[in-house]
This record gives C-alpha cells, sequence and structure tokens, in this order.
C-alpha cells in the first residue's frame, strides 16, 4: 500500500508504517473502495466499543458534514466526525493511497463538553510530543480561570448590587429628607401664619382692652362729671325758675304802678316785643344804634333822647323803627313804658338763654352718661320706623330745606322694636353728618329691607362728597372728627355704633364718589340687658 | 509568584483556621482584593509577607506554616486544574522527582512569567533518592521538604525520611535533599 496522492507519492509501504502511525497518530483508520475498514489505530481500537477491521465507517461514526463517505473524500480538507453515541469527536484529514482506499488521520477534539474522560484514555496514550496534553492542560488552567471569573464578576455584581441598594437608598432618603424639609418648612410657614395670626388678635385684644379700661375710666369720669355737673344744673333750673318768678312779680308790680292806658300800651307793645334778639358784635350794635337814633330823629322829632330810645329798642330785637313801635313813642309815658318792655325782653333773653344752655347741658350729660353705660337701657318699645324717621325730618328740615331732599323708602307698617330715643338719635346723627359734610345740599335716602326674617336693615345713603378710604376704618372711632376742633365733639357716630350694638346690631359704612351709605342692622327681636 | 499559590495559602488557612484568621492575616499583609486570580503574577514579597503574617496569627513557626504548605500543594493543584499534569509526571516516586522540571516546564506554558526551581536527582537507589534543589528564591527549604512528604503520601508512601544533606552556598549552588523509604 503506497500513499498516492498530493507530494508524498508512493514512497510509504504501510504495512511498515502502521506502528509508526500508531506512534504518532494513534487515531487513524485506513478504508477500502467498498467502505470497510482494513486498519484501526490503537486509540480507537481502545475507544470505540466493537470497532473491528471489515466494520464500515457508518457503523461507528457520522460526518459532521452529513454526506457519506465516497463524498466526504472528494477534497483533501479538514473534517469533523463524532462517534454513534455522540461522546467522541474528533478532527481529520483524509488522504488517499492505493487500490482506491483512504487514511484517515485522526485526533481526538478536547474541549469543555468532550474531557479526556469521554475517550476513555489517558494523556499517556498520546504521544509525548503531542500538543494535545499542552491543550488539555491549558484548557483546564481556563476553565478554573473562567470559574474566578466567574466568582470574581459574582462578587462584582455583588458589589454593585450593593452600590446600588445603597444608591437607591441614599436616593430614597434624601427624598424623605425633601419631603421632610418641605414639610417642617410648609409648618413652619403655617406656624408662622397663625402666630402672625395670633398676634395681631392679641394685638386688637390689646387695643380693645385699652379702649375698654379707657371707657371704663372714661366711665368714672363722666359718672363724676355729670353728678357734679348735674348738681348745679339742678340749681340753677331751680334758681332760674325762682328768679322768673321774682322778676314777674317785679315787672307786675312795675306795671301795676301805671295807668290803665299806659298798662295797656305796655302790655301790648310787650307783645311784639322780638324775644329772639340776635347776639351782636360791639361794632354792629354801634352801627344799629346810629342806624336806629338816625331813624328816630326823621320819623319821631319830638322823641328827645334819641341814645336812651335807641339802645332800649334794639335792645327789644329791633334793628329798625318799626311803624308798629311809633305810636308807642308818641305816648306821654314812654320812658317808663320802654324801660319795662326792654327790660323784661333782657331778661326773657337771659332767662332763655340760661335755660338751653341747661338743658343742652343736661342733656350732653345724660348723652355722655347712655354712652359709658354699655347696656340698653330705658324703655324698649314697639314703634313705626317710617313716623320715628319722618320725626327725625321735621326736627332736621330747617336745614333740609336749605336745599337737600329726604326720601323715605319704608313701607308704612314697619314696626321696630328698641330704644325709640337712641334710635331717633341714630338717624338724627347720620343724616345730620351727610347734611353738614354736603353743606347741606344733597339727596338723602333710606332704604329698608328684611333679612331673613331676623334682621331690620336700614340704609340710609347720600350722594355728598365721599368719605376718604383712610377716614373710613376711624369714623366708628371714639373723638374721631372731620369738623374743626370745637365745632363738634367727636362722639357721633361713636354713639351711633354703641347705641346699635346695644341693641345686638350691626352698623357699617361704605362709600365712593357716587354715594355713601351706612347700613344699620337691627335683629326684630332686641333683648333688653338685665 | 503566580496567584495560584496565594491562592492555596488563602485555601489552608480557610481550611484549616477558618475564614476570621485568613481575614486578619490578609489585613495585616495590607491585601485588599477579595480574591486572588491563579494566572496573575503577584510580587514574592506579598507571598512571603502572607507566610509571615500567618506565623504571627496563628501563631506557629514561619518553617512549620512553609512545610506544611508544600504538603498541601500537592493535594491542592491537583484539584486546580493541575491534576492530569501531576498524573503526566510520572507513577512513582523516583518517576515523578526526575520529571519535576518537565513539570514546571510545562506550567511555564500556561504561565509564561513563572519563575520556577530546578530539580535533578542523584544516587537512585530502590530504597532512596537524592534531590538537587536549585532556586533563584531563599527559605523555600521548608516547603520541598512539606512537598516532597505530599508526594509521599500520594505514591501512598508509608514511612519517609527526608533529611537537608546539603545547604546550598556560592560554590555547590544547590540543596540536597536525601530522601528514603
Ligand atoms: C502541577 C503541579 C505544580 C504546579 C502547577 C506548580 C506551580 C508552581 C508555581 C506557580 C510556582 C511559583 C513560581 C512563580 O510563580 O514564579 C512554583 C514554585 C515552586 N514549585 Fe512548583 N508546581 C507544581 C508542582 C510542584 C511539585 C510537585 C514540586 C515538588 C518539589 C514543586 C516545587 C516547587 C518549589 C520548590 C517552588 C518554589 C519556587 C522557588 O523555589 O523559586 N512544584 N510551582
Amino acid at each position: 500500500m503506497n500513499i498516492i496522492n498530493n507530494d508524498i507519492g508512493d514512497v510509504f509501504s504501510f504495512n511498515k508504517t502502521i506502528p509508526i502511525l500508531n506512534y504518532t497518530t494513534p487515531y487513524f483508520l485506513i478504508i477500502d473502495s467498498s467502505n470497510s475498514i482494513i486498519e484501526i489505530g490503537k486509540n480507537f481500537i481502545n475507544s470505540i466499543d466493537g470497532i473491528k477491521i471489515g466494520s464500515s465507517f457508518e457503523d461507528f461514526f457520522i460526518w459532521e458534514s452529513q454526506l457519506n463517505t465516497k463524498e466526504t473524500f472528494k477534497a483533501e480538507r479538514l473534517l469533523f466526525f463524532t462517534s454513534k453515541n455522540k461522546k467522541q469527536r474528533y478532527k481529520c484529514t483524509v488522504l488517499k493511497i492505493e487500490n482506491e482506499s483512504f487514511i484517515i488521520l485522526a485526533n481526538a477534539v478536547i474541549n469543555s463538553q468532550y474531557n479526556l474522560l469521554d475517550y476513555k484514555l489517558s494523556l499517556n496514550d498520546f504521544p509525548k510530543h503531542d500538543y494535545i496534553a499542552e491543550y488539555v492542560f491549558l484548557q483546564q488552567a481556563s476553565t478554573k480561570g473562567l470559574e474566578e471569573l466567574k466568582l470574581f464578576n459574582q462578587s462584582l455584581n455583588n458589589t454593585n448590587k450593593e452600590l446600588v441598594l445603597s444608591k437607591q437608598m441614599l436616593v430614597n432618603a434624601n427624598a424623605i429628607l425633601e419631603k421632610r424639609v418641605n414639610e417642617r418648612t410648609n409648618e413652619l410657614v403655617q406656624k408662622q401664619i397663625a402666630l402672625e395670626e395670633s398676634l395681631e388678635k392679641l394685638f386688637n385684644i390689646q387695643k380693645e382692652m385699652i379702649q375698654q379700661e379707657k371707657m371704663a375710666t372714661l366711665g368714672l369720669l363722666i359718672a363724676g362729671i355729670s353728678h357734679e355737673i348735674n348738681t348745679p344744673l339742678g340749681a340753677i333750673n331751680a334758681s332760674c325758675q325762682t328768679l322768673i318768678d321774682t322778676v314777674k312779680k317785679d315787672i307786675i308790680s312795675e306795671l301795676n304802678d301805671l295807668n290803665f292806658n299806659d298798662y295797656k300800651s305796655a302790655i301790648s307793645l310787650l307783645s311784639i316785643v322780638n324775644y329772639e334778639k340776635k347776639y351782636l358784635t360791639t361794632r354792629e350794635e354801634r352801627e344799629l344804634l346810629s342806624t336806629i337814633s338816625q331813624q328816630l330823629n326823621i320819623k319821631t322829632p319830638y322823641v328827645n333822647e334819641t341814645n336812651f330810645y335807641s339802645r332800649k329798642i334794639l335792645e327789644m330785637g329791633f334793628s329798625e323803627i318799626d311803624p308798629t313801635l311809633i305810636s308807642f313813642l308818641e305816648l306821654p309815658n314812654r320812658r317808663k313804658i320802654f324801660s319795662i318792655a326792654s327790660g323784661f325782653a333782657r331778661l326773657n333773653r337771659v332767662l332763655n338763654t340760661i335755660s338751653i344752655a341747661t338743658s343742652r347741658a343736661t342733656k350732653v350729660v345724660k348723652t355722655l352718661n347712655n354712652y359709658s353705660h354699655g347696656n340698653l337701657n330705658g324703655v324698649l318699645t314697639t314703634f313705626n320706623l317710617k313716623e320715628s324717621f319722618e320725626n327725625t325730618i321735621s326736627l332736621l328740615s330747617n336745614k333740609i330745606k336749605n336745599g337737600s331732599n329726604v326720601n323715605i323708602n319704608i313701607h308704612d307698617t314697619i314696626l321696630i322694636t328698641g330704644n325709640q330715643d337712641e334710635l331717633s338719635q341714630v338717624w338724627t346723627n347720620i343724616i345730620n353728618n351727610a347734611l353738614q359734610a354736603s353743606n347741606n345740599k344733597c339727596t338723602i335716602k333710606i332704604d329698608y329691607f328684611l333679612i331673613n326674617n331676623l334682621y331690620h336693615s336700614i340704609i340710609i345713603s347720600n350722594n355728598g362728597p365721599a368719605i376718604p378710604k383712610d377716614l373710613l376704618s376711624k369714623i366708628f372711632e371714639p373723638f374721631f372728627t372731620t369738623k374743626q376742633l370745637g365745632h363738634g365733639s367727636g362722639m357721633g357716630l361713636d354713639i351711633v355704633k354703641k347705641i346699635i350694638e346695644k341693641h345686638s346690631g350691626k352698623i357699617h359704612v361704605e362709600s365712593n364718589e357716587k354715594a355713601t351709605a351706612f347700613e344699620i342692622q337691627i335683629p326684630l327681636k332686641v333683648i333688653k340687658d338685665e | 509568584m503566580y496567584g495560584l499559590v496565594n491562592k492555596a495559602i488563602q485555601d489552608l488557612v480557610c481550611e484549616k483556621f477558618g475564614k476570621d484568621k485568613w481575614a486578619e492575616i490578609k489585613k495585616l499583609s495590607n491585601f485588599e482584593d477579595d480574591f486572588f486570580i491563579g494566572l496573575q503574577p503577584y510580587p514574592d514579597s506579598l507571598t512571603y509577607s502572607l507566610v509571615h503574617n500567618a506565623s504571627k496569627v496563628l501563631g506557629a513557626e514561619s518553617n512549620i506554616i512553609m512545610e506544611a504548605f508544600g504538603e498541601y500543594w500537592i493535594l491542592y493543584t491537583a484539584n486546580e486544574g493541575y491534576g492530569e499534569m501531576l498524573n503526566l509526571a510520572g507513577n512513582s516516586l523516583p518517576e515523578f522527582l526526575n520529571n519535576l522540571d518537565m513539570l514546571h516546564n510545562r506550567v511555564n506554558n500556561i504561565m509564561p512569567e513563572l519563575v520556577a526551581p530546578q530539580f535533578s536527582t542523584r544516587n537512585e537507589t530502590p530504597n532512596s533518592i537524592e534531590l538537587e534543589y536549585r532556586s533563584k528564591r531563599e527559605g523555600m527549604t521548608p516547603m520541598v521538604i512539606g512537598l516532597i512528604r505530599g508526594l509521599g503520601k500520594r505514591f501512598n508512601i508509608e514511612k519517609i525520611q527526608i533529611t537537608h544533606i546539603q545547604e546550598k552556598n556560592e560554590t555547590n549552588g544547590c540543596h540536597i535533599f536525601k530522601i528514603e523509604w
């Protein structure tokens, strides 16, 4: 048998070369043209059960190219085949030799899938120079290396997982922290707001307390003062009466000294005396006196002592020589009659002034008393609201008729319960203020609504000048006034508010260029304080 | 030395004395990685340091530890993918001792930076042999004794006696061990 293909030629005789082949390539097979094995390498004999000369290649092996042996051998190339039990894998080259036979030079493939044990051999079964041993060692070293790598990777993975976990924990902790910080900030802001609110409340309470304290002191003061004033007022009133009585007697006795005709004349002169003589300045008085004396000189040239008569006539309240006076000036006893009449007029006026002054003082004291006692005193009556307004209007008619008008839009049947005098004072105050602010020239409207069958709502509005915004909140404060010093006590709207509050009511003001409106709410049922 | 050596020291300590002792040794030696990589060279000083600190922590002389390590090495390498290589080195103690250089040559194929010792035998009798050991390193003789003891066990030799009959010096250049069984 000689190898005939390639460069090898037919140099070798196979009978001689079999032992060499067994040493150098222990995995070899020789196959004849009929595909049966005619020579087997020692490693195949030792590792493939049942293989023997005469067997067919296909009985034990499968080509990985899936071709039959003949086709596979057409070209010389690297080929792979596996044992039928799939436990061993080989790589080989195929050489063509004489008689249409082939020699398959193979070697075991060792890798993690096919290891040495599968071949039922040891490395000693391979030639010492064969690289398979080194291959196996490298293989095993690399397997170990891979195991180490896996461990390493695992440890890295674990570290990584720990890192990811701690990062997540950090992120979570951060989020929690941020949330807490936000919550805390919110809480703090809320607390701050609450604090500011309670501070404001406290401030208001303090203001209120100071106010109450002031009012209490004021109350005591007023009580003291009103007592102190009431006593002399009573004395004045009483003395006034005595004075009137005495003077009346004097005048009557003086009148009684006159003869009948003079008595009649004196009485009729007294009847035309104008008691409401205006208060005059010295200069006005001087001017009037000269006017009157001039007129006297012209109209009654027969009357001497013009200075005496002009003074008497002025005292009687005349500012010129009224024609009615002429007849009295013609009387022989005119000196006495004019003396009596002017004396009477002067007296009356003084008494009148005293009476007005005392009654005003009494009223002020009463008002002050009412003001300092915060409860509803006096009689509670149920009265007609519209009538009550009409009364107020008629009292103020002097001012109103100077260019203002008042519309009362209240139904005739509306009844209200309260202290009529005090409520009248409220209407008066508000309407009076409106008149004053507009110089008596405005339209005042009084409207009425029933709220929820619980409250009377009375709206007193006017089209006078607006109350400046910064003053709006102050107008109900005690002693607040826009009037010049001396022209108002500043008690007006404060009293109004007190009175309304005593009636368990509310007062509220709104003001703009078009109108100023006070809304007064008074409950239908007013409960009197005990 | 390659990490395989350090790994073996680690395994020996962990197996015989527990992981805590090993952690202590590792810490004293300033080694911070979790693992040794078998196929990576580490400085010799690390290996020496590990042995030194092991002796400190375990309260045993370095010599004893080195010897124990030598004995352990035979078992350890067999399990770490070098079993086949050991198998190829021989079926008897003398054969194996004769093949030690071949063995390290093979190791060298896998570990290119290996600084391997050199061995040769002389005066072989049926019951004894002398082993010449040449090394670029110092202080490894206790390990050689352990290694031979390990090989004795591998070949089921019941009684083995190892005598360090020649210390290395500048003129002779090698240690000689006489092995009797
Ligand atoms: C397959 C088994 C073995 C392997 C994989 C192996 C591997 C190694 C390695 C990696 C070193 C460290 C040297 C360096 O990294 O530079 C070494 C050193 C050494 N080997 Fe081995 N070895 C094996 C078996 C043996 C045996 C059976 C002996 C018996 C005497 C031996 C004796 C030594 C000695 C004495 C050293 C110390 C190094 C020196 O003195 O410089 N080895 N070996």
